[in-house]
């Protein structure tokens, strides 16, 4: 449901634009956020509040991984699985978080604790692989890493100090030593399977 | 009218080439006719850039660019021939092809595929690619006329940007991104639009198919005429495509000035009446007399039958007897036989059709005709719709009122129901049915009353406008609201930004004149127009939509009971003793029944041509069809009409003859025969001249083109109006002389819209039609 005090927050979004279609992406994540996923009535308040059409928002929420439109766990996993973090082992991590989670790719644990995505480039190719926990990132993700991070998770902990810690290890090796170690990580483990 | 325009110049390929300044490369070597192939570009749609077809190598530029983003600048140096340009070219190619079908032996585009086209001339020979392709289900329907296949979309968005941005109407749009895009439609927005047959001609492969034409016909056993859509006023190009003896489909044949390159679905596939089956291959009559059936005749039979009682029925009663109903669908050639054939050979001015009720005024007689054009919609600053629709009666001039939406003009859409330009709309008024003429005398009342008019016409004419300020007195925006229910203040407002308006451009439907209301509604609006300075301008103007392909021709060739071919009353003494003169005849001065006069037992003989009043006549009308002497009705079908006829004639359709027909803005154009006519069946015209002489009247008219010559003589506002002159694109009435051509003559040109001074001095007088006949010399 969406009610009249989320519509009147649309509009309020858009008003802040000199054309109110630019609200569309805010919009739309309110929408997403009040219902847990986007529903043909959140498009039709956003198409309301944007003065865009139906179909250009369904275009729009079509566009972008970060939009859903089945109920989503309470942890989204979105892979990217583009050409560095393909080049870097996404397969990997991806088949693991499929056999951590008992779960193929798009799908939902039945608890609905985790949902897991394969997502076209998340723009963090320097830190690849990389992966998105709802708004976080991981990055250089090896299977280690993965697991540390489902640990993390299920404790409810959350990921946000992840990439951090690698940061501070990274500091003083930099982002190329850093990224060769985890492309190690990753192609050992693959000649060890 | 040539406005100067700044050229820039360029070579391409070592050819030097001068455009327009902010012309793409394409568009110039478009012009040097060398090929760049593209995708994603339409010329009519703005440039995208997303499918790197076009490629072309710049001097001076480090990376090839896109021929159809980069916009020319004076001295480039083009090249579309460099090895590094081939090869991205085969690159584009080769990733197209890489999940492409190739289903070309059972797809639709093929021969006229720009996949295999640009294949062939610009890539690769081979793949290298050996996996296999994806595969989807295949087709999806993606509307009740048109079909999707998803393996051969190649994305180039054209489609979506169509619906989109040129419609702006619901419809196809990207889902997804990356390689797993593809067009969809969302079922809650569904993909009705009155427009979508162009996604199908503009998908430059064949993802797009229409249900009507698939599976149907390989291109190239088309046959393909250049002539004019036959299905409603607007009088659009197109190519009539024709397979042995059915037309498949019409394509646009893009007349920037009427259609922008556009067709609407019911031009592009309503074509089921041409096509049917049901169609009449012969004459019939009753033989035995009145309560006999009608039987199958020969055309000499049926020509003595008609020549014989006409003949009977005058020389008992006088032409006064007989009358004609003609047609609005038939060419301005056949109207005009019709009324000749009426006037000059049967001594009767009974003769009209099924129109509008536009009265002579003080403003000789012309209020309705649409003074500016549809390229002139584009020029408004306002435009008012009032009592009209023409999303479904005139649809293409509904699409360049999106494009003047687009350009900034300010649309109020003033209508009993709702309409589709109402979510596009500045205001939207809404009132009662059959009130608009209530409506428009508000609007003058407001002008008036509020000293709102201005410009040269009211300063000119304040005798006029003090009339008119009397006149609409009472009839205030409040009064109207509780006649017809109308927003007063919204009304009111309205006026005035009429009134303030840089250029206003006022259209309203020809049939809302037969309202209780509409009397006046004709010559309230043009009053409106001129009082408040918006006409004699592009983008400023009054004026119908008409409904039929032939609806303003009818007119213009005197298919009305008080005038003659031109508008000239048939009172007037020297209009008929100089078309007396043109015919050899003496013209009768009384003038004639009007259609309901007609139908409701004015005549004895009535001859009926390509109409059918029994549809919708009182019953009443239908008694007096009934008890009429002779009833000849001329038509494709053996309609409710026919089937009350003493003798029927079999006519064919538009795309199986010759002429001209003329739209709802003055354009005459002409029309091609695209096909064989109906074994059996005749042009409207052929059968005329067989009437005609079977009544002894020495008809020798051997094409519409001869007909259309003896027009230009007869017919003021058409002087000078031959198949040359009309050329590929037609020209407005009245021709008016231009620049001298180089032989001395005085070549002629359209007029793009009328002014007030035309207006009131009958149009024809103020172009000197004499100097043009006689300069006119060889004519055709
Ligand atoms: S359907 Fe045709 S026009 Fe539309 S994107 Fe695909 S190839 Fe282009
Ligand atoms: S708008 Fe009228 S003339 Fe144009 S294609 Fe449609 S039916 Fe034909
Ligand atoms: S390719 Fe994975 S973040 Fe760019
Ligand atoms: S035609 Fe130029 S990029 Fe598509």
């Amino acid at each position: 449901m969406i009610s009249e005090d989320v519509k009147a927050q649309m509009r309020e979004i858009c008003a802040r634009y000199p054309s109110p279609r630019s609200g569309m992406l805010p919009c739309l994540h309110l929408a997403e956020a009040t219902e847990g996923y986007i529903t043909p009535e959140g498009i039709a308040a956003v198409a309301e509040a944007t003065g865009a059409k139906l179909d250009e928002v369904d275009s729009v929420v079509s566009f972008y991984s970060m939009y859903h439109r089945q109920p989503q766990g309470k942890y989204v996993i979105k892979v990217c699985t583009s050409i560095s973090c393909y080049l870097m082992g996404c397969d990997d991590v991806l088949a693991h978080l499929e056999n951590r989670l008992g779960i193929r790719r798009g799908e939902t644990t039945p608890d609905g604790q985790f949902t897991l995505q394969c997502v076209e480039c998340l723009a963090a190719c320097g830190m690849a692989p990389a992966l998105q926990v709802n708004e976080d990132f991981v990055e250089n993700v090896s299977l280690q890493v993965a697991d540390t991070m489902l640990e993390r998770l299920k404790r409810d902990e959350g990921v946000a100090g992840m990439n951090a810690n690698w940061d501070v290890a990274g500091i003083g090796a930099g982002d190329t030593a850093n990224n060769a170690n985890s492309a190690n990580t990753t192609s050992s483990e693959k000649k060890a399977r | 009218m040539a406005e100067q325009e700044e050229l820039v110049n360029l070579t391409i390929d070592g050819q030097p080439v001068s455009v327009p300044k902010g012309s793409v490369i394409w568009a110039a070597a478009q012009k040097l006719g060398i090929e760049v192939p593209i995708y994603c570009y339409h010329p009519k749609m703005e440039p995208l850039g997303a499918c790197r077809m076009c490629f072309v190598a710049v001097e001076k530029m480090p990376k090839l660019a896109t021929a159809c983003t980069t916009v020319v600048s004076e001295g480039m140096v083009v090249r579309t021939d460099t090895p590094a340009v081939k090869k991205a070219r085969q690159g584009t190619l080769e990733f197209l092809l890489i999940n492409h079908p190739l289903d070309c032996p059972i797809c639709d585009k093929g021969g006229e595929c720009d996949l295999q086209d640009f294949t062939l001339r610009h890539g690769p020979s081979a793949s290298r690619f050996d996996l296999s392709k994806r595969h989807f289900q295949k087709p999806i329907p993606v509307s009740e006329n048109i079909l999707l296949d998803r393996e051969r979309c190649i994305a180039c968005q054209r489609c979506m940007r169509f619906c989109q941005t040129v419609a702006m109407e619901d419809g196809l749009v990207m889902e997804e991104r990356g390689f797993r895009t593809e067009i969809g439609v969302n079922p809650d927005a569904p993909f009705d639009s009155n427009f979508s047959g162009n996604v199908v001609e503009m998908c430059p492969v064949g993802a797009l198919t229409a249900k009507s034409y698939r599976f149907v016909t390989r291109p190239w056993e088309l046959q393909k005429t250049g002539s004019v859509c036959g299905n409603c006023a607007v009088g659009c190009n197109v190519r009539v495509d024709v397979r042995v003896d059915k037309v498949l489909r019409q394509y646009s044949r893009t007349n920037d000035s009427i259609d922008d390159g556009w067709l609407c679905d019911r031009g592009r596939w309503d074509l089921d009446a041409i096509n049917s089956l049901e169609r009449l291959r012969t004459p019939l009559i009753r033989k035995g007399g009145k309560n006999s059936e009608l039987q199958p005749a020969s055309w000499d039979e049926a020509l003595t039958l008609i020549a014989t009682r006409l003949r009977e029925i005058t020389e008992r009663d006088g032409g006064r007897a007989v009358g004609g109903i003609g047609s609005t669908h038939t060419t301005n050639e056949e109207a005009y036989l019709f009324q000749k054939l009426f006037r000059a050979g049967l001594g009767s001015n009974n003769v009209d059709h099924r129109h509008g009720r536009f009265p002579a005024t003080e403003r000789n007689g012309l209020p309705w005709v649409w003074s500016d054009s549809i390229a002139g919609l584009e020029k408004a600053s306002h435009i008012v719709i009032l009592g009209a629709d023409p999303y479904h009666r005139q649809p293409i001039v509904d699409l360049r009122i999106r494009k003047a939406i687009r350009g900034g003009a300010q649309v109020y859409v003033v209508t009993p129901e709702p309409n589709r330009l109402d979510r596009l709309a500045t205001g939207v008024i809404r009132y009662q049915a059959g009130q608009t003429g209530t409506i428009a005398r508000a609007l003058l009342n407001v002008v008036t009353a509020e000293n709102l008019t201005r410009g040269d016409f009211a300063e000119k004419r304040s005798a006029s406008l003090d009339a008119r300020r009397t006149t609409v007195a009472q009839d205030t925006p409040e009064r109207a609201a509780e006649i017809a229910g109308v927003d007063a203040a919204a009304l009111r407002e309205l006026a005035r930004e009429i009134a303030g308006a840089k250029g206003a451009v006022i259209l309203y439907d020809e049939m809302a004149t037969l309202e209780p209301t509409g009397a006046n509604l004709a010559a309230d609006l043009l009053d409106l127009a001129l009082l408040t300075d918006n006409f004699g301008r592009p983008g400023a103007g009054v004026g119908p939509l008409l409904e039929d392909n032939n609806s303003l021709g009818a007119r213009d060739m005197g298919l009305l009971p008080d005038t003659l071919p031109g508008y000239r009353p048939v009172s007037d003494a020297a209009a008929r003793a100089a078309l007396g003169g043109v015919w050899n005849a003496t013209l009768p001065s009384e003038p004639g029944k009007s259609y309901d006069e007609m139908l409701s037992g004015g005549v004895k003989a009535l001859y009926v041509m390509g109409a059918n009043p029994a549809s919708d006549a009182t019953p009443q009308q239908l008694a007096a069809l009934n008890a009429l002497e002779l009833l000849v009705v001329q038509d494709m079908f053996l309609t409710e009409t026919a089937k009350r006829a003493t003798v029927v004639l079999p006519a064919v359709a538009y795309t199986e003859k010759d002429g001209t027909f003329t739209n709802t803005e003055r354009c005459v154009q002409v029309v091609r025969r695209a096909m064989q006519p109906l074994p059996g069946a005749k042009a409207d015209w052929e059968i005329l001249r067989g009437v005609a002489r079977a009544l002894g009247l020495h008809w020798a008219y051997l094409s519409p083109a001869e007909i259309l010559k003896e027009i230009g003589r007869a017919t003021p506002i058409y002087a000078g109006v031959t198949r040359r002159a009309l050329g590929d694109s037609g020209a407005r009435w009245p021709l008016v002389p231009g620049e001298r051509a180089a032989d001395g003559r005085p070549a002629l040109q359209s007029s793009p819209y009328l002014t007030w001074q035309m207006v009131e001095q009958g149009v024809a007088r103020g172009i000197a039609a004499g100097e043009l006949v006689a300069g006119r010399g060889r004519g055709e």
